[in-house]
């Protein structure tokens, strides 16, 4: 009886070694792997907080805004969240899906009066769904 | 065919409560009318759900633009196969497809065990049901596909916006429904879990039962994981193929509980042990695909594929904790029930190996869900809204993915319940001596990246445990039978499939660990090059030649064309091409699409994306990588998925009633 309860004991101590290795890895990994995550509203409210940092900023891209330069990949144009917007610089590989009114996450810092992105990332094409009721009543109308 | 199809998924709500009560009036009373009843409400139900959606099909072939998921996901000018395809591209249609491929299962599970008379099954269905209601609720109340648009009548949608450009490949057409295959799969063994827990029933007849359809469900998961991952790749995800976004998270969150249970499950099978750990996993795989789709659909997790913020989320929020509340409080009243008398005898025996297979797999659903869930709960309790990006998956995924590896090679190794040092020494001792040779040449000849040296150290453990294993079978057989050799491996692995079919599994892991490895050596860079311009990356040189349009009505075509040279010799061409999409709808701008040229080979993938360019000037700007071993994935994909269908294959009915 007491050697079967030392093995259990074992088996206890084995399953919490796991779970404590688990816990360290998932508590220490965490702090250095996140950025924060702010609406251009939320960016702009406190913009002192977060100017100096990388941080994902999300909104729309306000349209008839996008500038494109094709020679250099270079981007420039303006993304909105309520009423507040943000002009936005950004040269490389730009999604496919990016446009007009596209929902946008960019990664970047804030320089020269503007947010210098290094990253864009435009909504899956799967799941651009709109919501119907007033964009398909507008164009009911343009085709009447 | 619309209104039809709105009456037909009405009735649909009254013969789920119907079958819902009458399976549990079948369970409880074991009466063969009130069996026979559910049994017939089942029917009418799949037969109207099936309906639903052959006329949904119907609508999207025909083109019925004034129903508001036609005229979104549909236009005239499709192919038709992506007309069919529309109907898992949208929110609306992929739940009815969702509740379809459920229907599709229950119809194989009901026609299997249409005489059987235990307990068991009556509460099977009960479960089944209580999932049907729900989504037909869904379908009714919140994301009806059927729905018409009350202004279409008076004019307008001739056609449709058509289901994005990009959408339109052949992984749409594979890779979602290996997906949805896959998370509905699991469905089924939660359901007879729930029955089990409900009956009372608690013995091995369930988790026996339930083991082919968590295989099954395991199966697709694989295959849709797999198929997005190479969709990312080749069309998608600029040289990458896993992004750690939280639906990728939620597709793989269950199926690392559900490779956990395909391991316990043996134990249990074995030595009648770990109940209630498997009873854990199989009720965690099923809310873990909830918690992804609630995740995902809900809006509330950032996420590249989202769906746009709707009401379903609060929908799968109710029935998410539902069940979680359901599933929880009958473990909790069972519990006593479900305790095994059995123990484990040692710590060097197959049962603690595959019991911490089991700990690093579940730690690893775990690690998963922490980090996608991490930016919910930060934005809940401190109001600061966060994410949490691939490093952080890289650093956890790496050590919990070397250690499963390693356990790859150790569990079948070991014996059951005790194994001595001594024999521990004379098992491993060539794959120890494999392991530290790959050791030895990977840090002399190849690398000195710790993770990579660990991982090809412990693959080729893994390998030489799986070739002896395979050559210890093949030569008693040989020597027994007197059997050649093809002829006894062909018959090794026919009278034992689940051991050698699962080694087979083992063998694409390693593969699949072989490429994962690839990437500590990516390179990538962009590059502005006019026509007649050369570069170089590493052993590369590349030039830009020229670049051609080709314009057809709906579609321009640019290619552009490079000459590439390797160590300084001619090697071969490139063409990555844009291609602009010309939309239906009057007035609205062309999508853009990017076609990527691969020079595949085993060693490392070229890969040109083509990012930008001025026709007039002849200038673009190139994306170019350098992606080693990735050819590893997909061919471990496709022994991970042989080995698979070797597993599932069904046995001779003679010998199936041998082992019964």
């Amino acid at each position: 009886m007491k050697a079967e309860k030392l093995k259990q004991t074992k088996y206890v101590f084995l399953i919490g070694f796991a779970l404590l290795g688990l816990v360290i890895l998932l508590t220490t990994t965490l702090p250095n792997s996140f950025q924060y995550y702010l609406t251009v509203t939320e960016y702009k409210d406190d913009f002192e907080k977060y100017k100096d940092i990388e941080v994902k900023l999300a909104g729309h891209v306000v349209p008839g805004t996008i500038i494109e330069d094709a020679n250099n990949a270079i981007w420039k144009f303006q993304v909105f969240h309520e009423d507040a917007t943000m002009n936005v610089y950004y040269q490389g590989a730009m999604p496919d899906t990016f446009n007009d009114e596209a929902e946008v996450v960019l990664t970047g810092t804030f320089q020269d009066e503007k947010f210098v992105a290094n990253h864009v990332l435009a909504k899956c094409a799967s799941r651009y769904e709109e919501k119907l009721d007033q964009p398909l009543e507008l164009k009911t109308e343009t085709q009447n | 065919m619309e209104i039809l199809a709105n009456y037909l998924l009405h009735f649909c709500l009254p013969l789920g409560v119907y079958a819902f009560f009458a399976s549990i009036q079948a369970g409880r009373t074991r009466e063969v009318t009130w069996f026979r009843s559910t049994l017939y409400a089942q029917t009418a139900f799949i037969i109207f759900v099936f309906s639903c959606s052959a006329l949904l099909v119907g609508c999207l072939l025909v083109g019925k633009f004034y129903m508001a998921y036609v005229y979104q996901y549909t236009n005239s000018t499709m192919p038709t196969f992506y007309k069919i395809a529309a109907l898992w591209g949208g929110q609306n249609g992929s739940l009815l497809w969702w509740l379809t491929i459920l229907c599709g299962y229950m119809a194989v599970l009901i026609w299997q065990n249409r005489h059987d008379r235990s307990t068991l099954f009556p509460y099977v269905l009960t479960t089944l049901s209580a999932i049907q209601i729900f989504f037909v609720v869904l379908l009714l109340f919140a994301a009806n596909p059927f729905d018409t648009i009350p202004y279409a009548q008076l004019g307008g949608f001739e056609d449709g916006r058509g289901l994005n450009p990009l959408l339109q490949n052949y992984y749409m057409i594979i890779h979602p429904p290996s997906l949805y295959l896959g998370y509905v799969g699991m469905s089924i063994p939660f359901a007879f879990g729930m029955a089990a827990l409900i009956s009372g029933k608690l013995d091995n007849e369930w988790v026996v039962k339930i083991r082919k359809w968590t295989l099954t469900a395991w199966f697709f998961l694989s295959i849709g994981n797999l198929l997005g991952a190479s969709w990312a790749y080749e069309v998608l995800g600029w040289g990458g193929y896993w992004a750690w976004d939280p639906v990728e998270n939620a597709a793989f969150m269950p199926w690392l509980t559900a490779s956990a249970f395909l391991h316990s499950v043996i134990i249990q099978e074995k030595r009648n042990m770990l109940k209630v750990w498997n009873m854990i996993l199989v009720l965690l795989s099923f809310i873990l695909t909830l918690t992804g789709t609630f995740l995902t659909r809900s809006g509330i997790v950032s996420s590249v594929h989202s769906f746009a913020q709707s009401d379903i989320g609060t929908y799968f929020l109710t029935f998410l904790i539902l069940t979680i509340v359901v599933s929880v409080g009958f473990l909790i009243y069972r519990l006593e029930k479900l305790e095994s008398k059995n123990t484990l005898d040692s710590m060097f025996s197959r049962e603690s190996a595959f019991l911490l297979n089991n700990l690093v797999l579940v730690g690893a659903a775990v690690a998963v869900l922490w980090g996608t869930i991490f930016p919910v709960i930060s934005e809940a309790v401190r109001g600061v809204k966060i994410s949490i990006g691939p490093p952080y998956f890289n650093k956890v995924m790496v050590p919990i993915g070397l250690i499963l590896l390693l356990l790859t090679g150790i569990g079948p190794m070991i014996a059951w319940r005790k194994t001595s040092i001594e024999q521990l020494k004379k098992t491993f001792y060539w794959p120890v001596l494999t392991a530290i040779a790959v050791c030895v040449l990977t840090t002399v000849f190849y690398t000195r990246h710790i993770a990579v040296v660990t991982s090809f150290t412990f693959c080729g453990f893994v390998l030489a445990t799986i070739f002896l294993e395979y050559k210890k079978g093949i030569q008693i057989r040989m020597h027994a039978l007197k059997e050649g050799f093809s002829q006894a491996l062909i018959r090794l692995v026919r009278k034992n499939e689940r051991r050698y079919g699962g080694y087979i599994v083992h063998f694409g892991i390693v593969l699949l660990f072989i490429g994962f490895s690839g990437a500590a050596f990516k390179v990538e860079k962009e590059f502005q090059l006019r026509a007649g311009q050369a570069e170089k990356l590493g052993k590369y040189t590349f030039r830009f030649d020229e670049i051609n349009v080709d314009k057809t009505p709906h579609k321009e075509v640019f290619t552009s064309k490079f000459s590439i040279w390797k160590n300084d010799t001619p090697f071969s061409y490139a063409y990555p091409a844009k291609i602009l999409y010309q939309s239906q709808i009057p007035g609205e701008p062309p999508q853009p699409g990017t076609e990527v040229f691969i020079k595949r080979s085993m060693i490392e993938d070229l890969y040109f994306a083509l990012l930008s360019f001025d026709e007039t000037q002849q200038t673009i700007f190139v994306k170019v990588v350098v992606n080693p071993l990735v050819q590893y994935i997909w061919i471990g994909g496709l022994f991970l998925i042989l080995g698979t269908m070797i597993v599932m294959w069904p046995k001779p009915k003679s010998r199936k009633e041998v082992t019964a």
